[in-house]
């Protein structure tokens, strides 16, 4: 990897440290960007660019990377600066819409499930650990994917994430999330109940998954994700009353 | 009546606007009204892009979007109409009697702008044309998303 695309990338994983309602993640981005613009010789240019990266912007964290990228190439094509605010104001939205379902309803739930299911079954603290680990991993991925993919497409970065099947992806993040909330609840909750066969353990075991239904109507937005979680959710319950 | 709402908003279709408003008030359209975005394909696919299914985005130059307000407000389909700029809304709200209401939703820092709430920044121009029409009946007010109070103009520009 070009050694100013991991600089840039560094520091977007901090991309919100100077975070203001008047601009946002502007600043941020705009620090995020000053290693990418180096590639711009002129000066004067340069500077331009480097003010107008400061400029107001929300998305998603992780996926800002797409959006310093594409800025980026624009500038270094000679882009017009309106067009450049133009492009930066329309990739906010599904930026923002699709990391929020890509990690808020997606990778974070399905990485916290499967980090419970596996504590349920003995793995202990090295499964937290290693779960942490893994969501951190996905999280910097993403992020050198998107700064790499708007750097190469520029203003064609709707096609580019269209051709990317994100959205394919985003969908099936969420039904495997679904799945595995769906799974892990009544299991913890049968898990805290510990061995005791009595009303306590059968309060906490019915307790833990209304807690778990009632999270998955609010948390997972996506229908058919909802849907697989009170699937995975009855299956597990089915289990527990016939052992 | 099926403009359920008009909104003005510097970031246009974004998650605030598609998921906070969309949702609850159950909208099938969106009409964005913004001459610029109506003449960019790759603008309009990035768009496209933040809305899910069931609900319609459609593009609208600011001199051709009165009329087709005019259409759909008398349809039955439940619409959002949104601009981008406090001008292009009293535009529109000036052409066609359709926009009874107008909800300032993000409007933020620029030149000769003056902080009002944290997303509503308005220059001396925009208040006055916006006093203008609420003068003329239309209710103005600011309000983030339905879970916010809304706030009326004139609470806000005291």
């Amino acid at each position: 990897m070009n050694t100013d695309v991991t600089r840039t990338v560094l520091r977007l994983l901090v991309v919100q440290a100077s975070w203001t309602y008047e601009r946002m993640q502007g600043v941020g981005i705009g620090f995020a960007s000053l290693p990418l613009l180096g590639r711009l010789e002129d000066p004067v240019r340069r500077a331009a660019a480097i003010a107008r990266a400061t400029e107001y912007f929300n998305a998603h964290p992780y996926l800002d990377g797409v959006a310093v990228g594409a800025a980026t190439r624009a500038e270094i094509d000679g882009v017009p600066p309106v067009t450049i605010q133009r492009l930066k104001t329309a990739l906010a939205g599904p930026l923002g819409s699709l990391g929020d379902q890509l990690f808020w309803i997606g990778v974070l739930p399905a990485v916290a499930a499967a980090m419970v299911v596996a504590v349920v079954f003995g793995a202990g603290l090295p499964a937290v650990a290693a779960g942490v680990a893994a969501y951190l991993a996905i999280r910097l991925y993403v992020t050198v994917w998107g700064t790499r993919l708007g750097l190469a497409a520029g203003l064609s970065v709707a096609t580019a994430l269209k051709a990317s099947r994100l959205t394919d992806l985003v969908r099936r993040v969420g039904l495997l999330a679904g799945t595995l909330v769906g799974v892990a609840v009544p299991l913890a909750g049968r898990w805290l109940a510990g061995d005791d066969p009595g009303t306590a353990g059968q309060a906490a075991f019915g307790f833990g998954t209304a807690l778990g239904i009632v999270a998955a109507l609010v948390r997972f937005r996506v229908p058919t994700a909802r849907q697989v979680t009170l699937v995975a959710m009855a299956a597990v319950v089915l289990w527990h009353w016939s052992v | 009546m099926s403009i359920i709402a008009a909104r003005i908003d510097d970031r246009l279709v974004h998650g605030q606007v598609v998921i906070g408003w969309g949702r609850p008030l159950e909208i099938g359209r969106i009409v964005l009204v913004d001459s610029e975005v109506a003449g960019s394909p790759f603008e309009q696919e990035l768009y496209r892009m933040a809305v899910p299914a069931g609900i319609e985005v459609e593009f609208l130059a600011a001199d051709t979007a009165a009329v087709r307000v005019g259409e759909l407000a008398d349809s039955a389909e439940r619409v959002l109409v949104l601009t981008g700029t406090v001008q292009g809304m009293v535009h529109l709200a000036r052409e066609t009697p359709k926009i009874r209401a107008i909800n300032l939703g993000g409007i933020h820092d620029g030149p000769a702008r003056r902080e009002y709430l944290r997303y509503v920044y308005l220059t001396p121009a925009e208040l006055g044309d916006l006093r203008e029409l609420a003068a003329a009946g239309v209710r103005i007010t600011a309000q983030d998303l339905p879970t916010a109070a809304p706030i009326d103009l004139g609470t806000l520009s005291r």
